[in-house]
């Protein structure tokens, strides 16, 4: 979708497994899973296994009156943001205000505080109800409130792509910055799971593990035994600019975003085949935008959704694309550790794919005992150095949404 | 950074070329817009049972029919969605247009999903255990459901999203599929947004922060943008659905074309979550980012079509914004509100009032704002009040402003 690389210069992230980018990738690194149960706070049976972002303190984050008043989703975003902003030295002043963009993904925005209004408009009418309530849930809030905090004055609103909605973000982010409507995005996703609901919910859909004696090793993307994802919350945010922006500010480039592809395939009347090749599309469509052939992809962060037949999938699209070439590409993913983030779960793999590129090293894909399906170099056991210069990060048929995003690596190595 | 629209190519030009709407004036886009020009307002007095306390007592329903077939979804939302988008793909023949797949985009803007279900989906708590578990109620809920259909019914694979702005939404998600196809990634698109949340819970909320009409009066007269004596928005539902096509594409195959698509352009208030900037300048930077998007001097444009929610704070600081985007020309504009007639559609706003400047860009009719019998001293714009106007029109803007401070402008032109 793009014509031109755009620099990341800053991330943040808030997760099951912390709230610092460097001590998040270490913990990859090592396999080392950190998904607290979830399951046991969710009124509803078959509620989803997950990981809650415990390291996060909402009232030192946004005030403890804001803190009242505000859905977690949207504080998860405003620190992440922050935080990117700071990487990045975006301090205020740097760029003008209306030239900095806010898109942010959900998938729940603030879910159980609209349940909760719904419960107290039952017991006791309007007067009942939060007059924050309304302000605090709705999708748009994560990038309206980033904006509130950051003083960001461009172009702002939420994208919804199920598991791809923070992908889609950064996407279109980068196009809002190409055709000159701001000159510095945050992009991102974020996604809260305290209250129960968004569990709830999950559960129901299929797609997520209800193994909660195992919550560590319930999640198992490409292994045999794969029982489902398993549901993490938090926000990943990055900052994206275009790389004369970045240069002539001297900002560092972490990384480009040298391409991205998406497609739309219903999970309602598509048979697997036509979702294969909407997956592989996709990923072509990213390599095109880039001006690049699948040759000169080095790693592939896989979308891992860690169902055997969405797995499957997964492989037999990636293979389509990168044909014989596939054992030597190194594969992996970060969702066994972190759990699967939802609405910001692109965006986390996407920041954990940027440290990769940088650091020259792949973590290992945890829980991955036996492949279920084989044909690529998949990480397993240990970490592994690269040489890659272009990352390919997947989300592939969430609920239909395919996006790829091509990384590249920066210019200057850190 | 761009060029001005009208120096670019046909092929990177934009035009709407089919549309479907279902709003509380009528259930076709031409009934709707004929209703509009003819002053009607399709706010009534509410049917719920209403809680004690409540005070607000109109809305603006869609008069839907009661489905006739099993095949029909189950939520309002995706039932208001179908009827749209299958009329705008008729309307467009677009089926028939022979675009690949991939090359077609589905952005919708919704706002607050299903909202119509959620309080349906909390009574249940707990389930019964032997229920079975429902695959696809999360999408259902959260309005995942209305892109599905979307993109289901156009047979779109290229890129999807929802996009939510609040008020904005559906201006957001047009420009988005106006940006999709400019920058060369799709050839077409099928856009708009949809909106269901009028129930009792829906009400609450919004009144609860003080955004709705709850004075006491008959339901036809209680949205009055602009007006003294206005005091809030009144809530309504509906769906409108556009199909974009390139111009020089929509011309090869005798597509009929609404109007063409000249500029988009968004800004953040960054100010107050229920409230804009006093001094309206998120709402005037988007206005002229629309305009500089499309190449053209504000002194061009004939007719702004306001978000005019007839709330106090947004009344009054759009008709500043007015004035500061478009200095003495301000007086010469025909601004106009069709929320006083059909209400305010939340996420399906934006798209209802772009098709409704399409159409008056074509007919060179302008849909009034009715129940301007007393403008507010400060709102001192031609708004058309009472009665619709024929005006010879070239270019146009239709403006949103969501809560959370997000700004959408579009920029339509005649197309001749």
């Amino acid at each position: 979708m793009l014509q031109n690389p755009v620099a990341i210069t800053g991330a943040g992230v808030v997760s099951p497994i912390g709230c610092d980018l460097d001590a998040c990738f270490e913990l990859l690194l090592r396999g080392e899973s950190g998904l607290p149960r979830v399951a046991a706070q969710a009124p509803r049976p078959r509620s989803a296994v997950g990981g809650l972002a415990l390291d996060f303190d909402g009232d030192a984050c946004v005030g403890i009156k804001e803190a009242r008043r505000t859905a977690r989703f949207t504080q998860f975003a405003v620190q992440a943001a922050r935080d990117a902003r700071r990487m990045g030295g975006l301090e205020p002043g740097v760029c003008p205000a209306e030239r900095i963009a806010t898109v942010i993904g959900t998938v729940f925005g603030g879910l159980d505080l609209a349940v909760r209004s719904v419960e107290d408009f039952n017991i006791g009418g309007t007067r009942r109800v939060s007059p924050y309530a309304l302000p605090a849930f709705t999708n748009n809030m994560a990038a309206g409130y980033v904006a509130i905090d950051l003083g960001a004055r461009g172009p702002s609103y939420g994208v919804g792509a199920a598991w791809a909605s923070s992908a889609v973000a950064i996407a279109r982010a980068a196009s809002l910055l190409l055709r000159g409507a701001a000159d510095v995005a945050f992009a991102g996703g974020s996604d809260a799971l305290d209250g129960g609901s968004a569990s709830a919910l999950l559960g129901e859909c299929g797609e997520f593990t209800a193994r909660h004696d195992q919550p560590n090793f319930a999640y198992r993307p490409f292994d045999r035994r794969a029982t489902g994802a398993a549901a993490s919350e938090g926000a990943a945010i990055l900052l994206l600019e275009r790389l004369d922006h970045a240069e002539r500010r001297g900002a560092e480039v972490l990384a480009t975003l040298a391409g991205a592809g998406a497609t739309y395939a219903s999970t309602r009347n598509s048979t697997p085949a036509e979702r294969v090749s909407a997956s592989a599309r996709a990923v072509r469509a990213a390599l095109e935008s880039a001006g690049v052939g699948p040759e000169a992809v080095g790693t592939i962060s896989a979308y891992g959704s860690g169902d055997l037949e969405a797995d499957a999938l997964e492989i037999e699209a990636l293979q389509t694309v990168f044909g014989a070439r596939a054992a030597e590409i190194q594969v992996s993913t970060s969702k066994p550790v972190s759990g699967h983030l939802l609405g910001a779960a692109s965006a986390f793999e996407a920041a954990m794919a940027i440290w990769s590129l940088r650091r020259g090293e792949v973590p290992p894909i945890s829980n991955l005992d036996a492949p279920a399906v084989n044909g690529f170099d998949y990480v397993r056991g240990q970490r592994r150095a690269s040489a890659a210069r272009y990352a390919l990060v997947n989300t592939f048929s969430a609920n239909g949404h395919n996006v790829a995003l091509l990384f590249g690596k920066g210019p200057v190595n850190s | 950074m761009t060029l001005a629209s009208r120096d670019l190519s046909l092929a990177e030009r934009v035009v709407i070329t089919g549309v479907g709407s279902l709003s509380p004036v009528g259930l076709t886009a031409a009934t709707s817009f004929e209703a509009l020009i003819a002053g009607h307002s399709g706010i009534d007095r509410l049917e719920f049972e209403l809680p004690a306390g409540m005070r607000v007592r109109v809305g603006g329903k869609v008069h839907l029919p009661s489905a006739t077939s099993e095949s029909e979804p189950t939520s309002r939302l995706a039932r208001l969605t179908r009827l749209a988008v299958r009329e705008a793909l008729q309307d467009a023949a677009f089926m028939s247009a022979g675009y690949e797949p991939e090359r077609v985009a589905a952005v919708v803007g919704v706002s607050m999903g299903s909202a119509d279900l959620l309080p349906t989906w909390v009574a249940e708590t707990p389930p019964a255990p032997e229920l079975l578990p429902r695959r696809d109620l999360l999408h259902q809920l959260l309005g995942d459901q209305a892109l599905d259909l979307v993109a289901s019914e156009a047979k779109a694979s290229g890129p999807a999203l929802c996009v939510s702005s609040a008020c904005a939404s559906s201006t957001h998600a047009i420009g988005e599929a106006f940006d999709l196809i400019r920058s060369g990634v799709v050839d077409a698109a099928v856009t708009g947004g949809v909106e269901a949340a009028l129930s009792p819970w829906g009400l609450a909320i919004f009144e609860r922060i003080g955004a709705l009409s709850t004075v006491d009066i008959e339901p036809s007269r209680a949205s009055r943008p602009f007006d003294r004596l206005r005091d809030g928005f009144v809530m309504s539902e509906g769906a409108t659905i556009l199909t974009l096509e390139r111009y020089s594409t929509a011309l090869a195959r005798g597509a009929r074309i609404y109007a063409e698509l000249a500029g988009f352009g968004c800004s953040a208030d960054a100010f107050q979550i229920t409230r804009p900037r006093e001094d309206a300048q998120g709402m005037a930077d988007a206005m002229r980012a629309a305009l500089a998007d499309a190449g053209v001097d504000p002194s061009e444009v004939g007719h702004v079509n306001a978000h005019g929610t007839g709330t106090p704070y947004n009344d009054l600081a759009e008709t500043k914004a007015i004035k500061d985007v478009f200095g003495a020309h301000s007086q010469r504009l025909v601004v106009n509100s069709v929320k006083s007639m059909v209400g305010h559609m939340l996420g399906a706003a934006g798209a209802f009032e772009c098709m409704t400047t399409a159409f008056t860009l074509r007919s060179g009719l302008v849909p009034p704002t009715i129940n301007l019998d007393e403008p507010d001293e400060a709102c001192d714009l031609d708004y058309v009040p009472h009665v619709a106007r024929r005006v010879d029109l070239k270019l146009a803007i239709s403006n949103s402003f969501g809560f959370g401070g997000q700004n959408g402008v579009l920029v339509l032109r005649h197309s001749n």
